[in-house]
């Protein structure tokens, strides 16, 4: 729709910009004008009477205050005929304007030509051609002045390049004829450069639709391959849940007692079920949010959010007993954010802390909102094994799990801080870590956030 | 506690359905069960449970007819008062349809929620809190009642 729009509206906006265009120029040959007879007549002190050449000024002057408030009107489709007419009453002008100073003898009748450039530009072939025509018509009558001289000019050079009873005829067909092919060569160069330049214009314009088309059709094919995955992830959860739900009746000896080596075999099974179920749930999270295309902002404390994140982890490091701190620096101040996204990037770097803490170990949560209220800083720290240097690039990787011993006895999933790292591109915030082996790891985040619900980050 | 209560669980996974019914059996409930939500809707009309658990998922085409047919039992006046118990997928964010228990229950006429797997000790939890308060929060659907 929106294409269709502007394709309508492209050649409108052109024509409007180059009849502008024209208008801009026709402002400067007003002043150059002026200044012109200003310097002829005070400067060079040449005998000139110049009022013809006022008139002339002063219909310039006009017409192209005519022409700046017709463009304001000016409808599509007349617009070819307001340029032509423009180009036309420009030539006029020029010849009215060398007719009384000097005539031929004036070496601005060289002006017709860059008016064939003009012409060139904005017309279609056939009207440059036929202003063209109207230029030879219009020097013919220049020269022809040259033998019945209807102008009483005083020249703007004091003298004829003839002499009135006598005009150079020769001279004057060579000048005619040199003229018109300069005429005609310069109309047909200009428009055989512009004609090259639209071909080339059109070429890219379709170029640009053909990419636009690709476009819809990858992200259909994304979309396809998210649908895909959500499929199939779906459907091994489904029975996964069965699967566990179904070992953890017979662990809950709801069907008789178990015998208590039975009860470890089915205790394993479900032990692995429940890890791979973590795992799919996570892809599947992962997966949907890369096919997500925009957050839903809603107004929440996110302090609020993190600390109820963190009582979930309370339970969790009671089993390790790790200390976890929460520092809520935001003072309960209400910010427009993706409140879901908030709480699962707290609770996946949660999640990747205690993995690596030891026991008697800290973890430290902080919260803080900047001074002017755009952007959310949260940051978790532990003082776990940390990671190696030649890890630290690969943290965020979808799958990557470093090769040490924690990850043998409870094995990584290598989504968590893809997601994380996920997440926080979606606000279009930044995410970083700085890390110790040995000594601990700080996760930080910033995360835009908006006062309404038009502020914020956007996907896109 | 009203162990005697009547649990309507409809669930289109016959083995999850068959694990919710042998832990709320385990607690001296009665359980009927359905598989198919439009016989499951007539089933319970007659049956007049105290509860009703319902699949937010029955397959791959309609992944949110759970919610259509909680809608459908709140306008209808026999089942509008009775509570729901909605068993969702945790984590199941759909481009274009978003939806997590913690923001978007106000938009759905259920009691509460409980994800998928159900776990017997968190199921029988919720169950019990929800057989306490008896009626529905949403017996007068799209109003709120308490």
């Amino acid at each position: 729709m929106m294409s269709s729009q502007t394709l309508h509206q492209r050649p409108l906006e052109d024509l409007r910009r180059r009849i502008s265009w024209l208008i801009l120029l026709r402002w400067i040959a007003v002043v150059g004008l002026f200044v012109v007879i200003f310097i002829s007549r005070f400067l060079l002190r040449l005998n000139l009477r110049v009022t013809h050449l006022y008139f002339g000024n002063a219909a310039l002057l006009i017409s192209n205050f005519a022409y700046t408030l017709a463009l304001r009107k000016m409808h599509f489709e007349r617009a070819n005929i307001f340029i032509n007419v423009q180009i036309s009453l420009d030539l006029l002008l020029l010849t009215y304007l060398i007719l009384f100073s000097g005539g031929i003898a004036n070496p601005f009748f060289l002006f017709f030509i860059f008016h064939m450039v003009i012409a060139g530009i904005l017309l279609s072939n056939r009207a440059a051609y036929i202003q063209a025509t109207l230029a030879v018509c219009l020097f013919t009558l220049l020269i022809a002045d040259e033998f019945w001289t209807f102008a009483p000019s005083d020249p703007l050079f004091p003298y004829r390049l003839s002499q009135r009873l006598s005009p150079n005829t020769k001279y004057l067909v060579g000048l005619f004829a040199a003229f018109t092919a300069a005429v005609y060569i310069t109309v047909y160069m200009t428009t055989s450069i512009v004609n090259t330049l639209r071909r080339r214009e059109g070429e890219l314009e379709a170029a640009i639709g053909g990419l636009e088309i690709a476009n819809t059709t990858l992200e259909l094919k994304d979309r396809e391959k998210s649908q895909y995955v959500l499929t199939v992830t779906h459907d091994i959860k489904g029975s996964l849940s069965s699967i566990q739900s179904c070992l953890r009746v017979v662990l809950d000896g709801l069907l008789g007692v178990v015998a208590e080596g039975a009860k470890g075999m089915v205790g394993r099974a479900e032990r692995r079920s429940l890890s791979l179920l973590r795992y799919v749930n996570e892809l599947l999270y992962l997966s949907t949010l890369r096919a997500e295309t925009d957050i839903s902002h809603k107004e929440v404390a996110p302090g609020e959010i993190v600390k109820r994140v963190a009582r979930e982890f309370n339970t969790g490091v009671a089993g390790k007993s790790i200390e976890l701190t929460v520092t809520d620096g935001t003072a309960g101040a209400l910010v427009y954010v993706d409140p879901y996204g908030l709480e699962e990037l707290c609770r996946h770097l949660l999640d990747n802390a205690l993995k690596y803490t030891l026991s008697g170990g800290r973890i430290t949560v902080k919260l803080d909102i900047e001074a002017d209220r755009r952007s959310l800083q949260l940051s978790v720290s532990d003082t776990g094994i940390g990671i190696a240097g030649e890890d630290l690039p690969h943290v965020y990787e979808d799958f990557f799990s470093a090769d040490i011993p924690e990850n043998r006895v409870v094995p990584s999933t290598g989504l968590g801080l893809a997601i994380a790292k996920q997440i926080v591109a979606m606000h279009r915030g930044s995410i970083e870590v700085q890390s110790t082996t040995g000594q601990g790891s700080t996760f930080r985040c910033s995360i835009p956030v908006g006062n309404d619900t038009s502020e914020g980050g956007r996907v896109g | 506690m009203n162990k005697k209560a009547k649990i309507f669980i409809i669930e289109d996974d016959p083995d999850a359905a068959e694990v919710m019914k042998i832990t709320l059996q385990a607690q001296d409930y009665q359980v009927i069960t359905a598989s198919d939500p439009e016989k499951g809707f007539v089933k319970a009309k007659q049956a007049k449970p105290d509860l009703i658990i319902l699949d937010v998922m029955f397959g791959k085409q309609e992944m949110t007819k759970g919610f259509d047919y909680a809608v459908k039992m709140k306008q209808d006046k026999d089942l509008a008062p009775v509570p729901i118990l909605m068993v969702t997928a945790v984590n199941i964010r759909h481009p274009g349809f978003k939806f997590s228990p913690e923001t978007d229950a106000e938009y759905l006429p259920v009691d509460d929620f409980i994800d998928k797997p159900a776990q017997p000790r968190d199921l029988v939890e919720k169950v019990e809190k929800l057989l306490e308060q008896k009626v529905s929060r949403w017996r007068a659907w799209p109003k709120k009642t308490d």
